[in-house]
């Protein structure tokens, strides 16, 4: 019964904002079932298995590509034919459904798993719809294999602890989200859209510190909601993010940020490819794809691309020297000197255009501007950097002061999340109302 | 981290019991409200009543199937729910006043006008921008009191007597309220103030300037010459220039009687445009500071003996129309708010909105057949100065209409030939000239954006027999989720065509007949977005920036 609740409330949940795309994901999901049915029958490394598999990662990755990069690939294809005198072709527009790339690969995750017999099939479609469409996990994962979650499917765990635990860590989230990462996007929105002629080299390290903080605590705070909300529900979900601003390498940022994603990627992606094993300069090659590939998961355009591209070369300078080179380093350079390399990468990754980001880049290097900005940065904003920057560094603070090294006692956890709360729902309510004096038009 | 304890304590299932009913109880309060609506007269301070400002409410969206499927319904219903769920008031004002105890800032800051200086003083953005960021150049103000002087000119040929009047920035006149982030981006060049001043004396034209008045009686005034919590003057303040005003008219030759001895009642309970900022920010807990109501002494003029005045000019001019008014020697105050934007009448003090905004002004009939005309720029408007400009063009082409034999060069027109390519982007040669727009931000190497709903673009073409063909070029400036409303073309006042604009760079073209261009002066307005439905911004977006970008406008005849 409690299970049937759980499929309903998630059908209704993913219905209610995608109304049209839920019955591509029932039908896509009703084949992947019976792929994954079939799959399991045959013997391990048949043909047909493998036949069987690959069926179900096209269908999947073709589903992603038409929805998600049918229009960026149409519009380069365009640009490359504008050149040689092709008429453009008609660029498809869909609005992007909700959760569309982490549902896909949650579905190639249990086809391959299946083929890999690291998982058995899902013991109905009833089970199987309510891995694919566990409403927690559904907008922004993190992604979970079904072989990690099938048991607590069949039996949820339903202990006043996890009511208690989730309900914190929810909370935790949301505060992370509503009171951090949404007030300092005021900042860092505005700093971003300003045109490079009018951006000056303070505006431009604050905007771009704002949104280090904010991308993380966003993106962070919704791994905590989903976690929290599974936790509630009686599922414990794989953890996403590790202190990523603390990590002594990207290799080490990769093994603390939205972990799900890069250990989905080495798995499904660079270990397919040949992994370590393959000769350095191939394995380097394997590596630059997969970013180049985890870039264009965050987004259908370019700068995500050069994105994921300045991550795999990085990654490449780690493997070549550098993990060995930074031993003579101290421990607080390496994470201050990959802090900044993450920062500087970031740029890639919020603007819009490889010329603005170029900009971008000349500002933070001091470049003087042609034009005025407007763009103040207020006492709130600049007080919830330095929150921001304190609840980054608490693992290092616990290590220094004992009177925050001990886990919360439940009631003062408790208190602390009510507190949170009633400040997250606040600002929540406050947040949708934007008033003017009046119209001066 | 609290594993093992298998008995939570009354206070653990208490403390956990107020988390959970904290996340649901919005929409459990709203429920009840819907179903047992005689609640909220018992607990009034969970309606939603008397939250503060001007918002843009969308209409809510009927539950039609393509509506549904394209979740226009479902985000409908959620903003619905956003704007009106039982005690959001409560929130907003709880949650504001936290967050200024907290940090001393207003809570949305990127997003809100108002911003919090030093010890609590209140002031709005625009006027630091304009105070600490924006410069002009002399000659790009030249323009502007040229054809200033010229309607003053033809005023008083009328027997019109006519006051420029500037209203002081509150930033100006406190610079020592403004908070250091905003102070360290002070622009050394002059203030547009200075050089605008400078340019009415220079022309000749009669001026009252609020800004010295108030800067100098600073210091002595009995209450502060702006409230902490508000953006307007104080009654003192106004009282001292309305003094002034009337000096001018009298020197004019008007017979108006000075305001002398008003009774100044002090209080400590700012209300209206005393506290319009800090009511704007919706908080908690009510302000207390020093405020001064000032009340002249009715002179009781006879109806006959009485004078009519009209204003052009921003929000400052109600006190004034209402302090003026007391005096009882105007039959009739009319406020022309930001000339077209409302026509509000004073009658007994009381101020009357006729109507908004106003469609057309019968210059003849109106503002020029008054015995007084007040044109007011506040300091901070002094830049861009658009209503006012507009007013000048609109009785300017009225003047050279009634008396042509003295044409008005109005520089207010950008002379174009025809082929030739305006450009709106900065470090683009031809550029077109700031005189020449209405509603327009400052050139970027990428266009201009438009500001406000009506950006307008004055031309004075070559003369000719054939039709014209506009080209415009531009994209939107924020990118529309799906169809955007299109881009309605007006020239000289009359619908000429729409355009369809999507995000992407768009060109549109229109044809003109020369008959609809007398004087080969032509004004293309451009609804871009109607204050009913505009296209929304999102998190960081002003909604001022809703509307366009252009780049490019060339003006050709046709071929045929």
């Amino acid at each position: 019964m409690r299970r049937s609740v759980l499929l309903f409330s998630s059908l209704i949940f993913y219905a209610w904002a995608e109304p049209v795309f839920i019955w591509v994901v029932l039908f896509s999901a009703l084949m992947d079932y019976q792929l994954g049915r079939q799959i399991s029958r045959w013997p391990a490394r048949t043909w047909s298995r493998r036949l069987a598999v690959f069926a179900g990662v096209v269908s999947n990755l073709g589903l992603l590509m038409i929805i998600k990069y049918g229009a960026f690939l149409i519009s380069n294809i365009n640009v490359l034919g504008g050149t040689l005198g092709v008429p453009p072709l008609p660029a498809p527009s869909f609005l992007l459904p909700l959760g569309i790339s982490f549902i896909v690969f949650e579905k190639i995750t249990y086809l391959v798993d299946l083929e890999r017999a690291v998982a058995r099939p899902a013991p109905s479609f009833f089970d199987y719809l309510n891995y694919v469409f566990l409403f927690p996990k559904l907008l922004a994962g993190p992604i979970v294999k079904y072989h990690e979650i099938a048991d607590q499917l069949r039996q949820p765990s339903h202990r006043y602890e996890d009511l208690r635990d989730g309900s914190i860590r929810f909370v935790q989230g949301l505060a992370k989200k509503v009171l951090l990462a949404d007030p300092l996007a005021l900042y860092a929105d505005p700093a971003f859209n300003l045109s490079v002629p009018s951006l000056d080299p303070a505006t431009a390290w604050l905007g771009l510190v704002a949104f280090t903080w904010q991308i993380y605590f966003d993106f962070s705070g919704y791994s905590d909601m989903a976690i929290g909300m599974a936790r509630i529900l009686g599922f414990r979900l794989r953890e996403n993010f590790n202190h990523p601003y603390l990590a002594t390498s990207l290799s080490d940022f990769w093994r603390r940020w939205h972990i799900s994603l890069s250990s989905w990627i080495k798995e499904y992606l660079y270990i397919p490819l040949g992994g370590n094993r393959v000769s350095t300069p191939r394995s380097y090659a394997n590596l630059c794809l997969c970013f180049l590939l985890s870039g264009l998961w965050h987004g259908a355009s370019w700068n995500f691309v050069i994105w994921g591209c300045s991550h795999g070369v990085i990654l490449m300078a780690d493997r070549a020297f550098w993990l060995e080179w930074q031993k003579r380093l101290p421990r607080w350079v390496n994470t201050g000197l990959t802090f900044v390399l993450v920062m500087m990468t970031w740029v890639f990754f919020r603007c819009d255009t490889f010329s603005h980001a170029l900009g971008f880049l000349r500002a933070l290097g001091g470049a003087k501007p042609s034009e005025p900005n407007f763009l103040v940065m207020e006492r709130d904003t600049l007080a919830l950097l330095l929150i921001g920057a304190l609840v980054v560094l608490l693992p290092l603070l616990r290590k220094r002061l004992p009177l925050l090294a001990a886990p919360l006692r439940p009631i003062p956890a408790l208190s602390l999340a009510l507190l949170l709360l009633l400040c997250s729902v606040g600002r929540v309510a406050a947040a949708t109302f934007h008033p003017f004096l009046y119209f001066r038009f | 981290m609290m594993k093992g304890q298998n008995r939570p304590s009354f206070w653990e299932i208490l403390l956990l019991t107020l988390v959970l009913l904290t996340v649901a109880a919005p929409g459990l309060m709203t429920l009840s409200v819907y179903f047992f609506p005689t609640w909220l007269r018992a607990a009034p301070w969970l309606q939603n009543a008397s939250l503060v400002g001007v918002v843009v409410k969308k209409d809510p969206i009927a539950a039609t199937w393509s509506n549904v499927v394209r979740g226009k319904y479902a985000e409908s219903v959620a903003a619905r729910f956003n704007e009106d769920f039982t005690g959001r008031e409560l929130l907003i004002r709880l949650a504001n006043e936290g967050w200024f105890r907290l940090f001393r800032a207003n809570g949305l800051t990127s997003q809100s006008n108002v911003v919090v200086g030093r010890r609590g003083s209140l002031i709005e953005k625009l006027y630091l921008n304009e105070y600490a960021i924006q410069r002009t150049s002399i000659d790009d103000l030249s323009p502007l009191v040229k054809s200033i002087a010229a309607v003053q000119n033809e005023c008083r040929r009328r027997g019109v007597a006519f006051v420029v009047l500037i209203t002081p920035s509150k930033a100006s006149i406190f610079p020592e309220a403004i908070s250091h982030s905003w102070r360290r981006k002070y622009d050394l060049r002059p203030r547009s103030y200075s050089q605008f001043i400078q340019l009415l004396e220079e022309n000749e034209v009669a001026c009252v300037d609020g800004h010295a008045i108030v800067a100098a009686a600073k210091k002595k005034a009995p209450v502060p010459i702006f409230p902490l919590g508000g953006i307007h003057w104080s009654e003192y303040g106004c009282w001292l220039t309305a003094r002034a005003v009337i000096s001018e008219f009298q020197k004019q030759g008007k017979p108006v009687r000075q305001v002398d001895d008003p009774a100044i009642v002090l209080s400590n309970d700012p209300k209206d445009t005393d506290a319009d900022l800090v009511a704007l920010m919706n908080l908690a807990l009510k302000w207390h500071y020093p405020i001064a109501q000032v009340r002249p002494q009715p002179l009781n003029l006879k109806e006959n003996d009485r004078l009519s005045l009209a204003i052009v000019g921003g929000s400052f001019m109600w006190q004034m129309g209402r302090l003026l008014s007391a005096t009882e020697q105007f039959n009739e105050i009319d406020v022309y708010y930001y000339y077209k934007l409302a026509k509000t009448f004073f009658r007994h003090v009381l101020p009357v909105e006729i109507s908004a905004p106003v469609a057309s002004v019968d210059l003849s009939r109106e503002i020029l057949s008054s015995d007084c005309v007040i044109l007011e720029i506040n300091e901070s408007e002094i830049p861009t100065a658009r209503p006012v400009k507009d007013f000048l063009a609109e009785a300017l082409a009225f003047f050279e209409q009634k008396v042509p034999s003295q044409p008005l060069a109005y520089a207010g027109y950008q002379t174009v030939a025809f082929g030739q390519e305006l450009s709106f982007c900065l470090d683009q040669p031809n550029q077109i000239n700031p005189h020449a727009l209405f509603g327009f931000h400052y050139p970027e190497t990428s266009g201009r954006l438009t500001e406000g709903v009506s950006p307008t673009i004055y031309l004075q073409l070559p003369s000719s027999s054939k039709d014209l063909v506009l080209t415009l070029e531009g994209t939107r400036a924020i990118s529309a989720e799906s169809s955007p409303p299109p881009i309605i073309i007006y020239i000289n006042d009359e619908l000429s065509s729409k355009w369809r604009l999507l995000s992407a760079l768009g060109k549109h073209e229109l044809r003109v007949p020369p008959a609809r261009v007398p004087n080969q002066r032509l004004a293309l307005r451009m609804e871009v977005a109607s204050l009913r439905d505009p296209v929304s911004p999102s998190a960081g977006e002003h909604l001022q920036e809703v509307g366009l970008r252009l780049t490019k406008l060339t003006v050709r005849e046709a071929e045929d």
